[in-house]
């Protein structure tokens, strides 16, 4: 299924604080779309919104051809859209597997083992498999983001946000989360990756959407977005990533 | 000073009347681990819930007394459903300004209005359930009454019930999962209300059949659930916030020393004075040093 | 005599000439009775039915000083903070001209400066502690006895009956810390070996309580059961359960909350043989009263009259009378009035000797300030499951015992 989110004018304040500032973007077809910008830029707090744990307080969005911003998160979940936390968010008290059987309740997938068969193969893909019978509160920061890539995975939807995917990850999997990332892709899944990982953005990514205070101020190839002079005088303030900026694909990440 | 076989009388009584104990704790602990809310109301959906087999049993239907509890069960399982559909959604839908104060107040409410409508409608006297059974069981140095028995039994088995239906349900796992993490289960597809609302309604339902089940052995009155309430809140600390196991062992631990407090304290005017205090001696150490509980999660 | 028909006379005429009482306006009494939890409500409850049936009959027949009788209901809720609360919106916001009532003698206690201070008349009607006429206010009268009363009675039974050990559990309120101090101090002086067990009142398992007292060689003699609420007809279940009393060696000796019938729905079988206290006469002592009375309330509510809901009856009844016979709704006139009255109600004939012409003589105890002397009490049996409570065997005190001379109980048989 070809998918669809269209954001409009979406706005979300927090007091006095505008954290999403009459945002407009979309996401058609099987695109893997990065959403990048310094601190506080607000790139969380859009996630929010979208998936339905934040209300809006002004704008549209419609998830294939629906307007959805009225639906609890299960209703949108339910409609494929999936997503993961930027502070990781595991049943802390449940097994790795069963942490993986959670979706299962939506998708209405009931047998059993089947469910558990894929939860299985994900876990190998992920490689947590010899962990699946650990509480998910003994994992480490790095393995309960993984688990959380896997959740989304288990849900199955057509439209996944990553916030902050690669966070405390080992970089040995980085590549490997990378290469999944594409596979699920190219079984027509589309993507919105939420990284202060450049080398990652610009790696995996066929467009970039930089947020600043709120606002969106860039949006395109990714090429053309980092020449952009907006997009420089944004990150000027945050030096390190400025670095980044212009020296994709040669350095490690900070997150590394 | 005394013998053992006065201690296992002790004992056995401890731990029968522990079962009951614990499966209402056990409906408290569960609707606090989905919920986040303290039902401040347990105490009356245990006293409805015995008022309830009794009028099945004498005046309405002449039902068999185990027939009582069930249809106690499923009409707390439907006044508790009711009840947090009216008033408990509003806090998980973001409609309540202080969500913390007004649970208190709204469940506090309830229960004050459920035990005057039944004191009003079922008037002041105290009724008591026709047994289960008659006569009793002697072992050894202990006779317990079959009522007893059958009650501690039955409790057991909603318990044993319950934790099966937690763990090897997909609705159990939905469940556990809300509680775990409300905003990652809803973004897995899980409607949080649902389970809210199962989980409210198991919750009084246990309380329910806990209350069916004393009503034979201690009778009902309008506020026959005041003190067994303050119990399940000292059981629940004990076994650790919205833990299901902490509560099960957590009602035992507290009927088996209720009773071994009051076999054992050699002053009896001391003793016994303080029995239901003992439970709260256990609360106060326990926030002290292990302030999770005993199955609890460290915050 | 002849002084204080002349006081009342001066009273009458002093007090009552100067105020025109409006004829419309119905003359309030407040009655303050624990109808709802923590209270004893089984009790406040058909005290609260007694006094309707008392404000209907005055009413009937014409009310009083031509004007028609309202009872306003006080829920004290056996919380004495409510129920000095409640008293004081009784007198201040409806301007009742006296009150009655009363169950917890805690909430008697917490609001008997408020009758002083208001000046307003008050007939408390089951409050036991001594202390409610001990305090000698003038505006204070009571029908019902004291705990030392009865203690001089109880214990009197007990040591006639032989009695050498004493196992009592005992529920901590401010009643029966009260009742235990009095008792345990006879129990000592009468050289009876006793020990007591506090417990809440709402406890619902006393059997590790009881079990503990199984353990005494030979057994007690005696288990009082001082438990109120529905906990005094459990207690008697768990103890005849597990083999304690009554059994053929240990009286069960229970509050009288077991007057109630529904002590047969809750203990059964385990409640024949049981010792009540009635305070009032017994049902052959009956006069018209009573049994015109009990009947029209047995009538309506489908139980007869047990002492305490006649208290109730009374108290508001002997409230109207004296206000009828001061002839205005004045507290001094009615307060004088009281001090002089001699009427027939279902308890007996009510008097109130010592008051403000009559000081309380050196060698009579304090509470006995505008206390009714007369009032008595009872101690029966029940010999047959579902008795009521005037189908029991009294047993004491001797001149109203049904039993042979020299036995003072009904032993279970082996
Ligand atoms: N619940 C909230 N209440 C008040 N302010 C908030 C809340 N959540 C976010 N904000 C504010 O909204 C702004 C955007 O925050 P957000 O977390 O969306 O940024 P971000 O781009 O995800 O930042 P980061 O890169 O650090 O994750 C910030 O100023 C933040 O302080
Ligand atoms: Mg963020």
């Amino acid at each position: 299924m070809d998918v669809e989110l269209v954001v409009q004018d979406l706005e979300k304040r927090f007091g006095g604080v505008r954290a999403v500032d009459d945002l407009s973007f979309a996401v058609r077809g099987n695109e893997l779309v990065g959403l990048i910008g310094p601190n506080g830029s607000g790139k969380t707090t859009t996630i929010d919104t979208i998936c339905g744990l934040l209300r809006p307080s002004g704008g549209r969005i419609s998830f294939q051809g629906r307007r959805v911003d009225h639906l609890p998160p299960y209703r949108r979940a339910e409609m494929g859209l999936g997503r993961t936390f930027q502070v990781t968010r595991v049943f802390r008290r449940m097994s790795v597997l069963q942490n993986l059987m959670v979706p299962a309740m939506a998708t209405g997938e009931t047998d059993r083992s089947r469910t558990e068969t894929r939860a299985e193969e994900i876990l190998e893909m992920l490689t947590l498999d010899h962990l699946g019978s650990e509480n998910a509160d003994s994992l480490s920061g790095g393995q309960r983001k993984l688990l959380e890539l896997g959740r989304v995975l288990m849900l199955d939807p057509d439209l996944i946000f990553l916030d902050e995917p690669f966070a405390g990850v080992h970089p040995r999997l980085r590549g490997q989360i990378h290469s999944y990332i594409r596979r699920v892709h190219a079984n027509g899944k589309a993507f919105v990756i939420v990284s202060h990982d450049m080398d990652s953005i610009f790696e995996l990514c066929q467009r970039v959407i930089v947020m600043n205070e709120g606002r969106k101020i860039a949006d395109g190839d990714p090429e053309a977005v980092r020449s952009e002079k907006a997009v420089i005088d944004a990150y000027l303030g945050e030096a390190s990533e400025r670095e980044q900026l212009e020296h994709v694909g040669s350095g490690e990440g900070p997150d590394a | 000073m005394y013998g053992a076989d006065y201690l296992i009388a002790q004992a056995a009584n401890g731990l029968v009347v522990g079962c009951l104990y614990a499966l209402m704790a056990v409906g408290l602990t569960l609707i606090f681990s989905v919920l986040k809310v303290i039902n401040f109301a347990h105490g009356e959906f245990y006293m409805v819930g015995g008022y309830t087999a009794y009028y099945m049993v004498t005046v309405l239907g002449g039902l068999h007394p185990l027939l009582g509890i069930f249809f106690a069960m499923i009409v707390l399982l439907g006044l508790g459903s009711l009840f947090e559909v009216a008033f408990l959604r509003p806090i998980h839908l973001g409609a309540v300004n202080r969500p913390a104060e007004y649970a208190i107040l709204i469940t506090f409410g309830l229960s004050f209005f459920l035990q005057n409508l039944v004191l009003s409608l079922a008037g002041p006297f105290p009724h008591r359930s026709p047994s289960f059974m008659s006569g009793g069981l002697t072992v050894g140095p202990v006779t317990i009454s079959a009522d007893r028995l059958i009650a501690a039994g039955l409790a057991l088995v909603l318990m044993i019930a319950l934790m099966l239906f937690i763990r090897a349900t997909w609705t159990g796992k939905a469940m556990r999962a809300v509680s775990q993490d409300r905003d990652a289960a809803a973004v897995s597809g899980i409607n949080p209300f649902k389970m809210n609302n199962i989980a409210f309604g198991i919750g009084a339902s246990l309380a329910g059949a806990s209350g069916a089940l004393i009503a034979p052995i201690f009778a009902v009155v309008p506020d026959v659930g005041v003190l067994p309430s303050l119990r399940s809140f000292v059981i629940v600390v004990l076994g650790g916030m919205g833990s299901v196991k902490g509560a099960l062992i957590g009602g035992v631990a507290i009927g088996l020393v209720e009773s071994l407090g009051a076999a054992l304290i050699p002053d009896p005017s001391r003793a016994l004075a303080y029995r239901e205090l003992y439970g709260l001696v256990i609360f106060v150490l326990v926030l002290l040093f292990r302030p999770q509980g005993l199955f609890g999660e460290k915050q | 005599m002849q002084r204080n028909i002349l006081a009342l006379i001066m009273a009458l005429f002093v007090f009552c000439s100067g105020r025109a009482a409006s004829e419309e306006e119905p003359v309030r009494i407040g009655v303050v009775l624990p109808m709802s939890p923590p209270g004893a409500y089984a009790s406040g409850n058909p005290m609260w039915w007694a006094v309707q049936q008392a404000v209907d009959e005055v009413n009937a027949r014409g009310g009083i000083l031509g004007r028609e009788v309202e009872a306003v209901l006080g829920d004290t809720r056996g919380v004495p903070e409510e129920a000095r609360a409640v008293t004081e919106r009784l007198i201040t916001r409806d301007r009742v001209v006296g009150v009655v009532g009363n169950y917890h003698s805690s909430c008697a206690l917490a609001a008997l400066d408020l009758f002083r201070d208001h000046h307003v008349p008050y007939i408390a009607a089951e409050p036991w502690a001594d202390d409610v006429t001990a305090l000698g206010y003038e505006e204070v009268f009571r029908i019902s006895v004291t705990n030392s009363l009865y203690r001089d009675i109880t214990v009197d039974w007990m040591i006639s009956s032989g009695f050498e050990s004493i196992a009592a559990v005992q529920e901590i309120t401010d009643w029966g810390l009260g009742v235990n101090e009095k008792l345990t101090q006879a129990w000592n002086e009468a050289g009876i070996r006793n020990e007591t067990a506090f417990t809440d009142v709402k406890t619902e398992d006393f059997t590790g309580t009881l079990l503990r007292f199984t353990q005494w060689s030979p057994p007690p003699d005696m288990l009082f059961g001082s438990i109120t609420g529905p906990g005094a007809y459990r207690i008697i279940k768990q103890a005849y359960d597990i083999g304690l009393a009554p059994s053929p060696q240990t009286v069960f000796y229970a509050t009288n909350e077991c007057l109630h019938p529904e002590v047969w729905e809750v203990a059964g079988e385990a409640a024949r043989y049981i010792t009540v206290t009635q305070i009032g006469l017994p049902p052959f002592a009956h006069n018209m009263v009573t049994r015109q009375e009990n009947a029209r309330f047995e009538q309506e509510h489908d139980r007869t009259m047990n002492a305490t809901v006649m208290e109730a009856y009374d108290s508001f009844m002997l409230m109207c009378e004296a206000i009828e016979d001061a002839g205005c709704a004045h507290p001094d006139s009615i307060i004088r009035a009281l001090e002089n009255i001699e009427w027939k109600g279902m308890r007996g004939t009510y008097t109130f000797p010592y008051g403000t012409d009559n000081p309380v003589p050196e060698d009579q105890p304090d509470y006995m300030w505008h206390q009714w002397p007369d009032v008595t009490l009872y101690l029966f049996q029940y010999t047959e499951v579902g008795q009521s409570p005037e189908e029991g065997t009294v047993i004491w005190p001797p001149e109203w015992s049904q039993l042979p001379e020299g036995q003072y109980y009904v032993p279970v048989p082996e």
